[in-house]
Formats: C-alpha cells, sequence, structure tokens
C-alpha cells in the first residue's frame, strides 16, 4: 500500500562540492494529513524536514534551500564563506549579512552572560583535537595553552550599523554550537509564513517544531540514554517550540583509555567534565537553544540551574550519577520512558 | 448464519490490522539513493550487506527481524556503528562520511515524534 517516489535534485555549492537532497512521498497509508518529508544533508549533518497540509511540499523545499544559503554564508570550511572572510581578514572589516550579525551578536550576548563558557573563538582548540577533520588527538599542554590565547570574544568588534565584523589575526569564528539551531528558526518562519500550521523539522538532532500535530495533540519529544543512544530515556511535550540536546556521548574519541567528548571548555581547553552528560533546552528560539545546550554543558549542574533561574530558561539536565533535573514548566509535560537503566527524577 | 457473518468481519478487520502493524520498513540510502528497502518484520534469519561507496568505502549492515544496523564501516569516526541498531522511525542510522542513510518508517508507536539528539 506504501507509494514512494523519489525525486532527485543536485545542486552545487559555490565550493564546487555536489550536494544531495532527496525527497520521499509515502503514498494513501500515510496521506491522511497530507504529509510531505524531505531528507537531505546539509551543514555536515543529516536532515528531515516534514510538513502538513496544502503547501506542505513547497514549503519544505524552500525551508530546506533557506538551510543551504545559510550553509554557505557560514560553514568554517567553505573558504568562501562569511565567517571565512571574517577568519582570515587579519583586522579589516568584513561587510556581513543579517544572518551573520545576528549569529554572531547573539552568541556574544550569550558568551557575557555565562561568563565566558560559550565562546564562539574556541575554534583553534576544536582543531587541535581533531574534532574538524575526524583525526582525534590529545593535543600537548603547549598546544593548548599557546592556542588558548587566540580564545577570547571580546576581540570580535561588531558594527550592527554598519553590518561589519572585525577580529585580529590568529582569531577564528565557528558558529557550528549555534547556526544549526538558527537554520531551525529561520526554516520555521518560512514555513509559517507559507501558511503551514503543522511541521516537524529535525536538523541532525535539533528538533523545531511548527505548531501542534496535526490532530491538534502536541509533540512528543524524546531525549537519548546518554550511554545508549539508541535507547530513549525521557519524553516531553511540546508546541512551537525548540529542543535541542547537547552531550558528551555524541562525539568523542577514546585514547590510553580515556574517553574525550566534544564539547571544550574555552577556559581550561578540555573537554568540560562538570558532572554533566547531557543538557537540553526547550525554547521558542532555536538558536538559543543551540547555544545554550552548550554553554550549560560547560557551566555544570549548579551554575547551569542558576543560569536557568536567572535567564528564564527550561532545561532537562542529566548528571553523571544518573539524575535528571528538569525545570518547572516542562515538568507537567515530562516523563521517563527508559528507566530499567537506574536513572531517576532529582527532587 | 449471524455468527457466520461476525467471524469474517472480524477474520478481516485482523488481516488488515496485522497487514499495518507488521509493517516495519527500512530503507537504505546511499548519496541520494534508495538502494534497498526492507521489511524487517518479515526477516526470517539475520543477514549482512555490504555497500561500497566512492574512495573504497564501505559499510556492512546488518538486517535482523525488526532491527537493523551498520556493523562495520570504513568512515573515521564510526559514528554510524556507535548508534548501534534501530528497531523505530525515531533515529536513523547515518553514516555521515559514506553517506549512507538508513530510515525506519512504521506506524506504531504514535507518542514520540522526534529524538533530540
Amino acid at each position: 500500500m506504501v507509494t514512494l517516489s523519489l525525486s532527485l535534485t543536485a545542486c552545487n555549492n559555490s565550493n564546487g562540492e555536489t550536494s544531495s537532497v532527496y525527497e520521499i512521498s509515502l503514498g494513501s497509508d500515510y496521506d491522511d494529513s497530507n504529509e510531505k518529508s524531505l531528507s537531505f544533508f546539509a551543514m555536515d549533518t543529516y536532515m528531515n524536514f516534514k510538513a502538513y497540509g496544502e503547501n506542505a511540499k513547497a514549503a519544505v523545499n524552500e525551508a530546506s534551500t533557506i538551510v543551504e544559503d545559510l550553509e554557505n554564508k557560514l560553514s568554517v570550511t567553505n573558504p568562501e564563506s562569511e565567517i571565512s572572510k571574517i577568519n582570515s581578514s587579519a583586522n579589516n572589516a568584513i561587510k556581513v549579512s543579517e544572518d551573520t550579525l545576528t549569529l554572531i551578536s547573539t552568541a556574544l550576548d550569550v558568551n557575557k552572560k555565562s561568563d565566558g563558557a560559550f565562546d564562539i573563538t574556541i575554534y583553534p582548540i576544536v582543531k587541535l583535537w581533531g574534532f574538524t577533520t575526524g583525526k582525534y588527538k590529545v593535543p600537548s599542554r603547549e598546544e593548548l595553552s599557546k592556542n588558548l590565547e587566540y580564545v577570547d570574544s571580546s576581540k570580535i568588534t561588531l558594527d550592527e550599523k554598519a553590518s561589519t565584523v572585525t577580529v585580529p589575526k590568529n582569531i577564528e569564528i565557528d558558529l557550528g554550537g549555534i547556526a544549526k539551531g538558527y537554520a531551525g528558526k529561520k526554516a520555521a518562519d518560512k514555513i509559517r509564513s507559507m501558511g503551514i500550521e503543522s511541521a516537524l523539522l529535525n536538523l541532525g538532532g535539533n528538533i523545531q517544531t511548527i505548531g501542534s500535530k496535526p490532530d491538534g495533540s502536541a509533540w512528543g519529544v524524546s531525549i537519548c540514554n546518554p550511554e545508549d543512544s539508541s535507547k530513549q530515556l525521557c519524553r516531553i511535550e511540546v508546541v512551537d517550540k525548540a529542543v535541542v540536546t547537547s552531550g558528551g556521548y555524541q562525539r568523542y574519541f577514546e585514547e590510553n583509555g580515556k574517553s574525550y567528548h566534544h564539547i571544550i571548555d574555552p577556559k581550561s581547553g578540555y573537554p568540560a567534565e562538570n558532572g554533566l552528560v547531557s543538557v537540553t533546552i526547550v525554547d521558542e528560539d532555536g538558536m538559543l537553544c543551540d547555544a545554550l545546550s552548550t554553554t550549560l554543558f560547560v557551566l555544570g549542574k549548579d551554575k547551569a540551574l542558576e543560569y536557568c533561574e536567572k535567564y528564564g530558561i527550561e532545561a532537562i539536565l542529566i548528571t553523571d550519577d544518573k539524575k535528571i533535573y528538569v525545570t518547572d514548566e516542562l515538568k507537567e509535560s515530562f516523563s521517563i520512558i527508559y528507566q530499567s537503566s537506574g536513572y531517576s527524577l532529582a527532587k | 448464519m449471524l455468527i457466520l457473518i461476525t467471524s469474517t468481519v472480524a477474520a478481516l478487520a485482523m488481516n488488515n490490522n496485522a497487514k499495518n502493524q507488521d509493517e516495519k520498513i527500512a530503507r537504505i540510502y546511499q548519496d541520494k539513493k534508495l538502494i534497498y528497502t526492507i521489511d524487517l518484520n518479515s526477516v526470517k534469519e539475520t543477514y549482512r550487506l555490504t555497500i561500497d561507496g566512492k574512495d573504497k568505502s564501505e559499510n556492512i549492515v546488518e538486517v535482523r527481524n525488526g532491527s537493523i544496523g551498520i556493523i562495520n564501516a570504513s568512515c573515521p569516526d564510526h559514528i554510524c556503528i556507535d548508534t548501534g541498531f534501530i528497531d523505530n522511525s525515531s533515529v536513523p542510522v547515518v553514516c555521515l562520511p559514506n553517506k549512507i542513510i538508513i530510515e525506519i518508517s512504521d506506524n506504531t508507536d504514535n507518542s514520540i515524534d522526534a529524538v533530540a539528539n
């Protein structure tokens, strides 16, 4: 009964690589609510956009184009991107788009509020650890301390009137910790503007919901068990919100029996070890969710909870002693799915 | 007579139900192409598929009754292997370097629409 139609589109990025988009339309069995689903690779990850109702097909297509355009502007590995131009500018003001301005200005704001736990100038350190290439290694202390000098968001000068960004030599920006969330937000805005009232966007595990499910009920979003990401640990319900999780389990390598994950503490240059194994943020603003999931992971449980309290952020924190902390507003729709592994709700 | 009709209707209804619930379709994509469609619930014995790609890349997929996963891969990060075996539509197995996606479409669990990861 399920029919599958596959339409292929190939488009060329400005760096000459071919990126691909494929579309799955599920037939009658799945078509009661007029679902359109589009899966594609962008921003170094797998994405799936689903929308319901009239216009759904055009909406997911246009939304995916928005993400691809953003990737071209923001990718740190694409020499033509605005970010690459900033990184090689050596103290010359670089004219940038509204998107880049918004992202950098938000990143600087979170950097200040978190006392440096989130820092988009961490890129030289991330490179040293090999998380950009997959050629992982533990850097020497000398290498780290030398490059930590270049981790300093206060060296970024943003001129919002002139739409320019200036950074000194050796300072390199990477928006990897915030760009996917922003892409989800912009894609969602586009989809809403096309009259869609129900859609679900998955940007490599960053979840962005638009409205509620076609039947009017809330979306159920689950969070992985940090010890086994094929299993699910807990579930919340959301309407019109983004849900973003950062965890050390998502990307890591082992050397001499010790495990090193990809969330680097900008102060030490080492993977953040503050007792948290996973942080999930729930908010209307997907960009903020993305930045804050990393930030709160680096801050550790106590400071993370303080941050939530102070700035009105809703979060789910999972600690290495298997406790789950849930902020007040999320408690109502929160449930544990996979309890056999000994996780429990903190008081 | 009435009993006969009722039981026939019941049998038909059961048959319909069984058909919908028993379907668990895995689809394997390489780059932009659908290369396999497998009904995981009809798998009797575990078997393996080797997917060859560009630059001698290789992924070995193990197909089990009800689940599917990548058990060996030439990629540097092995995130695809670490994902383990999937048995529902919530998370795909993705090998980014070799451009492999394995997705399951099922219609059984309505309580989870997406996994934040």
